[in-house]
């Protein structure tokens, strides 16, 4: 099989699993994002992949090849490092020339690799600078295009990043994208932000304490995932728990702290008796105004709010259901938020996601 | 109005300026003084005398271009300065490389183990050798003993102590700045070198050692000049045959009371160093070498 064969790897400091017994496999050409909270070993699955970890149990395939035991420099892979690691010593061309310096290559396919490398990244002017004198936007690009030019089998991608403001990050969030579609390479990438994991992955794996909890697109992430946790790190969710009560048609009856909610489900409904949890996004909990009916709903005060220009993001005391983060478009409300005022909160029962509690 | 009111605040401020400016000067007084003194006058004599005795001229430093005692006491001194300073760097950069690869705890005992020497008297470190490198000293007999020798190595009053003596007083002032040049290389771009297909020797080569360099030549200038003009350990291991430039300098002074001939080659000694430390500011920033900014 073409591409990254993860089988049951786990790896163990002290009496911590770093990594516990994690398997997921990546297809040639695809992007997939590690996205986990810190200390979630995200960054230990890939210094594994790596070479740079070596795991205790489990196997690395690579194309067909174990290559769970081989050193880093037999792997091929393309790394891009947290803080970019470029050699401080050597020039941007002497930087992206190093893979295939080392490879043992002629002196005039090296200039021709290095100069295709820097153009993909659009640095063929800046070849003689040195690392210290570029802005950290270009430094990233030359960590870019030295990972790329010696045409690795993947390309794995540490918090890359991280170290640069807000705006710059945008920019280069989308250049990713497109330098991904155009190598046709399998992207292993690494992160905190979900932002930046819904954005630009094929699929994202989420890892919770050495373990993947989930994976899938990102639209089935946000808008069908499986546990609490996911839905809270993924985009906000607000969570109403409780326990069946009917069964209907396509749904379910659940009640919890003395109110009944309606909640519609693709698949079996659960049995009567048991505990359910569903997860709400903000946006899609509506603020009823008098006369307005909804599936469910709920009385609540509102604590807090925020105008977002775009948005009005609130904060509702729902008494025993603790608060709720609402989100209510401005343009297509006539709000005029009071703290303290009394609210109804309102959803249909198609907007809730069940999920497994942890 | 206002314009008077601004000169006389101007003014007044001047005098204050002035007035912290006499504190300073006089607060570093006594210091002054004392170099003054002790330090500049006597090197400023030394000088003096180099061109002065026994006759006005430049007679003492003819003598460097034709006197054979001379030159072989410069040979001598310029081969065990050479030696010294490659060995020293040779083992202080295995030592450093050793230092910045080990545990936080091991390298505590190891730091120990490099400074205590320091904290040591010169002189009771070259009576220390005397004990191991005697011909019926510990290495010699241990080696006789086990029959890998039959006549003693003469391990002492020669080149070979001398330099054994001062490869082992150098070695700290190589580690230190070799091991703070070392402690600032990301350890990343080591990685990187890996990753991107080179085997350990290679990322060595073509990484960690260009990046260290810059250790190296500021422990190489520091041991380098610390040899040239040493003399407690070659004196006391050299045991008087062999004869570096500050030793012959005592000698010229001391002994045979030639001040024109001993003032010379002190003067020469201290123009040599300060043109080697000029010659290589340019070449590397000498400030950060040793620490500053």
């Amino acid at each position: 099989m073409a591409g990254l064969e993860i089988s049951n790897v786990t790896k163990k400091y002290a009496n911590f699993r770093a990594v516990d017994d994690v398997s997921i496999s990546i297809k040639r050409g695809e992007f997939l994002t590690l996205l986990g909270p810190s200390g979630s070993g995200k960054t230990t699955l890939l210094m594994m992949i790596a070479g740079f970890v070596q795991a205790d149990r489990g196997d690395l395939t690579l194309n067909g090849q174990t290559i769970t035991h081989l050193p880093p420099e037999a792997r091929n892979l393309g790394m891009v490092f947290q803080g970019y690691a470029l050699f401080p010593h050597l020039s941007v061309f002497d930087n992206v020339a190093f893979p295939l310096k080392v490879r043992k290559q002629s002196r005039e396919e090296i200039a021709t690799k290095v100069r295709a490398a820097l153009d993909l990244v659009q640095l063929t002017a800046l070849a003689d600078r040195l690392p210290r004198q570029l802005s950290g936007g270009q430094q990233q690009r030359v960590a870019l295009a030295r990972a790329l030019v010696f045409q690795p089998h993947l390309l794995l991608l540490d918090e890359p990043l991280s170290a640069l403001d807000k705006k710059l990050r945008a920019e280069l969030q989308d250049e990713l994208k497109r330098l991904h579609r155009k190598v046709g390479l399998g992207f292993i990438y690494v992160t905190h932000d979900q932002e930046e994991a819904l954005s630009m992955s094929d699929r994202i794996a989420v890892m919770r304490s050495g373990k993947i909890v989930e994976h899938g697109t990102p639209t089935d992430l946000y808008e069908r995932p499986n546990t609490a946790f996911v839905a809270d790190f993924i985009g906000k969710s607000n969570f109403v728990s409780g326990s069946v009560v009917e069964h209907r048609d396509g749904g379910f009856v659940f009640s919890g702290g003395g109110v009944r909610f309606v909640q519609r489900t693709k698949g079996p409904a659960p049995a009567i008796g048991a505990g359910v949890s569903i997860a709400l996004r903000p946006e899609k909990i509506g603020v009823l105004r008098s006369g307005e009916t909804a599936e469910n709903e709920l009385a609540g005060t509102l604590t807090e709010w925020n105008y977002l220009g775009s948005e009005f993001r609130l904060v509702v005391d729902a008494g025993p259901f603790g608060s709720f983060s609402v989100s209510v478009p401005t343009w297509q409300s006539d709000l005029a938020p009071e703290i303290g005022a009394a609210m109804k909160l309102g959803w249909s029962a198609a907007a809730g996601m069940v999920v497994a509690q942890d | 109005m206002s314009v008077h009111a601004s000169a006389r605040e101007r003014r007044a401020g001047l005098s204050l300026l002035a007035g912290t400016h006499t504190r300073y000067w006089l607060l570093i007084a006594p210091a002054l003084f004392m170099l003054c003194v002790f330090y500049i006058y006597p090197i400023g004599r030394v000088l003096w005398m180099s061109v002065t005795v026994p006759a006005p001229g430049l007679g003492n430093y003819e003598l460097l271009a034709t006197s054979a005692s001379i030159h072989k006491m410069l040979l001598t001194t310029a081969r065990i300065t050479m030696v010294t300073t490659v060995v020293t760097l040779i083992l202080a950069y295995i030592l450093a490389y050793t230092l910045v690869h080990s545990s936080p705890r091991t390298q505590r005992w190891m730091f120990l183990g490099i400074l205590i020497p320091l904290w040591i008297s010169v002189l009771v470190r070259a009576f220390a050798w005397f004990v191991l490198l005697r011909r019926d000293g510990l290495i010699n007999s241990v080696l006789m003993s086990s029959g890998i020798i039959d006549t003693p190595l003469s391990l002492i009053w020669n080149e070979t102590g001398v330099m054994i003596g001062m490869i082992h007083y150098m070695l700290p002032l190589g580690v230190l700045p070799i091991y703070a040049n070392m402690r600032d290389i990301d350890q990343r771009c080591i990685a990187a070198a890996r990753g991107l297909g080179a085997k350990r020797f290679e990322a060595f080569r073509r990484v960690f050692l260009p990046l260290s360099l810059p250790g190296v030549v500021g422990a190489g200038i520091l041991v380098f000049i610390f040899s040239l003009g040493f003399f407690v350990t070659p004196a006391l291991l050299g045991g008087g045959k062999t004869l570096m430039i500050a030793e012959y300098i005592k000698v010229q002074i001391l002994e045979v009371v030639r001040w024109g001939l001993g003032t010379m080659l002190a003067a020469t000694l201290l123009l040599l160093i300060g043109g080697l430390l000029a010659a290589l500011s340019r070449l590397v920033n000498l400030r950060k070498l040793f620490g500053a900014g």
